[in-house]
């Protein structure tokens, strides 16, 4: 029962992480202080790790180099990926680090302030790296859609009124 | 240049109001009637493919063969109806045209139709351009909008001819029980009436409430049509497609009208609907989110002073009581919209019963319920 509120607990912040306490314990027919306590619970278990906001920077003017690039790594005795993987992934221009089959180990993505920060972080940083054997950069032309949001306005729309 | 019965017929008050709404800039409507829901993926999947692979000739009158048996196989596993896929369902556009069709079938000139009110906008039209009587039967706040026994039997007349059911409830959201039902039963077996039931909510149900058919109640497989359809479980509103079910007498009797009037239902919708039936997991989801979005609005609405709610059992909306503000239900939800920045559907608009009310919706996002009811309670302190 305790894992169902959890479930539906993370669905609703999923979905809205600025949502009330005094509305998740409506939903869910219960108090404030269940929840407050579950969510205190799975931010303490690891199980939540962060409250974000879904941003489209591109709206501000602000420019960001994007890139999704493919890093061919040679595994190390006892720890694999691992050590690697989180070396990269301390880096905060980095924003995703994955391991995955296929012809290279890893997939990242990057998000670095222009070109050349784009460029220092893979010539510099990445490819230098005793472990990575080589790199493939794919450069962000345009982004539709990012972790489940749409990143343009939706023209589908329902009648404001029906019966 | 136009017929005495299309002319008696009045226009609908609501569309002078619907028509403001779609030209207010700024507001936030929970006057919306349909799922604010996609499609799901397969049935739009299904949809484009069936056009791809040139499924988009005409259907057999009755619909896709196909589509009926898997429909059949629905009702008698959710619904205890039996039956016959070949002679016995009709595919119609949408549940607006089985539901045309089923009282054209049934109906001589000057016949009675009994509808528990508040209800559908479409129920009495029907009857009017079928040169039928509609006969609206008042249901309470108190007995939750289920219609009383009591207030059925006293308005049969001799010209009674059939009874509209529709459970859960539009505007309303009540649910009819299982004891209402067999009581209804009872007077329509014992006056040799007939059942129309609407049962286009049938999946949005919350709490412990069950949905019921009439239809597979004793003596009633004869005397009942079925209406149902995919819009509301399946967020497949524009598709049109819903289907009529009953005994060989009443389905060819609509067939008659449906094949020289609207030939077959829509051949691509029939296609993607026959995806429907493998994604029954789909309708829990959202389930589960009306219901989320029911406590919040109702809860948000009896937190304001002068407005009361109900909890409502089905469908997506909520009737709240605006009677202690003394203003018309018509009156308050252009002030509403106006001076409030909401749409709401005043509940006038489904009877005279539904005076007093408003139908608030809660088929949109949690953010749009939040803001309403924030705007809402403005208003109210506005108006004092």
């Amino acid at each position: 029962m305790k894992e169902d509120m959890d479930m539906e607990i993370l669905k609703i912040l999923e979905d809205d992480a600025r949502i009330s306490l005094m509305d998740i314990a409506t939903m869910l027919k219960t108090d404030e202080k269940t929840i407050e306590n579950r969510i205190a619970e799975l931010k303490k278990i690891g199980v939540i790790r962060k409250f974000k906001t879904s941003i489209n920077w591109r709206k501000t003017g602000k420019h960001i180099a994007t890139a999704v690039i493919q890093v061919k790594v040679v595994p190390q005795e006892r720890s694999g990926f691992e050590r690697i993987c989180k070396e990269i992934s301390k880096d905060s221009r980095v924003k995703d680090v994955f391991v995955a089959t296929g012809e290279y180990d890893l997939i990242i993505r990057v998000e670095a302030s222009n070109i050349d920060d784009l460029s220092k972080f893979v010539t510099e940083k990445l490819a230098p790296k005793k472990e990575v054997v080589g790199t493939y950069t794919h450069i962000v032309l345009e982004e539709y859609k990012r972790d489940g949001v749409l990143s343009f306005d939706d023209k589908a729309e329902r009648l404001r009124v029906s019966l | 240049m136009i017929s005495n019965r299309v002319k008696e017929i009045p226009f609908s008050g609501i569309r002078k109001f619907f028509e403001l709404v779609q030209k207010s800039k700024d507001i936030v409507s929970l006057g919306v009637g349909e799922p604010d829901f996609p499609t799901p993926e397969p049935l739009k999947d299904a949809g484009v493919r069936a056009i791809e692979n040139d499924f988009t000739s005409y259907t057999s009158n009755y619909g896709l063969l196909e589509l009926r048996e898997r429909i059949a196989e629905k009702l008698k596993k959710k619904n205890s109806i039996d039956r016959n896929p070949e002679t016995e369902i009709l595919i119609t556009t949408g549940v607006s045209e089985a539901l045309d069709i089923a009282i054209r079938a049934i109906l001589n000139p000057g016949d009675e139709i009994l509808i528990p009110e508040p209800s559908y906008v479409s129920y009495k039209p029907c009857v009017w351009f079928a040169h039928g009587n509609p006969v609206p039967v008042p249901s309470k706040e108190e007995n939750e909008f289920r219609v009383l026994t009591e207030d059925i039997k006293g308005r049969i007349t001799k010209k009674t001819r059939a009874i509209i059911l529709s459970s859960p409830n539009n505007p309303t959201g009540s649910v009819l029980r299982k004891k209402d039902l067999e009581e209804i039963s009872d007077i329509v077996i014992e006056n040799d009436l007939i059942v129309i039931s609407d049962e286009i909510y049938e999946e949005l149900i919350y709490d412990d409430e069950k949905h019921y058919s009439i239809g597979s109640f004793n003596g009633m497989t004869d005397r009942t049509i079925t209406l149902n359809g995919f819009s509301k479980a399946y967020a497949f509103t524009g598709w049109r497609l819903g289907y009529a079910a009953g005994n060989s007498e009443f389905i060819e009797s609509m067939m008659k009208i449906h094949q020289y009037t609207m030939l077959c239902a829509p051949s691509v919708s029939q296609h993607a609907a026959l995806e429907a039936f493998r994604y029954e997991n789909y309708v829990g989801d959202m389930v589960k989110e009306y219901d989320r979005r029911r406590r919040l609005l109702v809860k948000g609405l009896n937190e304001i002073p002068d407005i009361s709610c109900i909890m409502p059992k089905g469908a997506f909306y909520t009737f709240p009581n605006i009677k202690n503000t003394g203003i018309k239900s018509e009156k308050f939800a252009e002030r509403l919209l106006k001076e409030g920045g909401v749409a709401v559907v005043p509940g006038s608009t489904f009877g005279d019963c539904g005076e007093g009310y408003i139908r608030c919706s809660y088929s949109v996002s949690r953010e749009s319920i939040d803001e309403a009811l924030r705007r809402i309670e403005r208003f109210m302190e506005k108006l004092g």
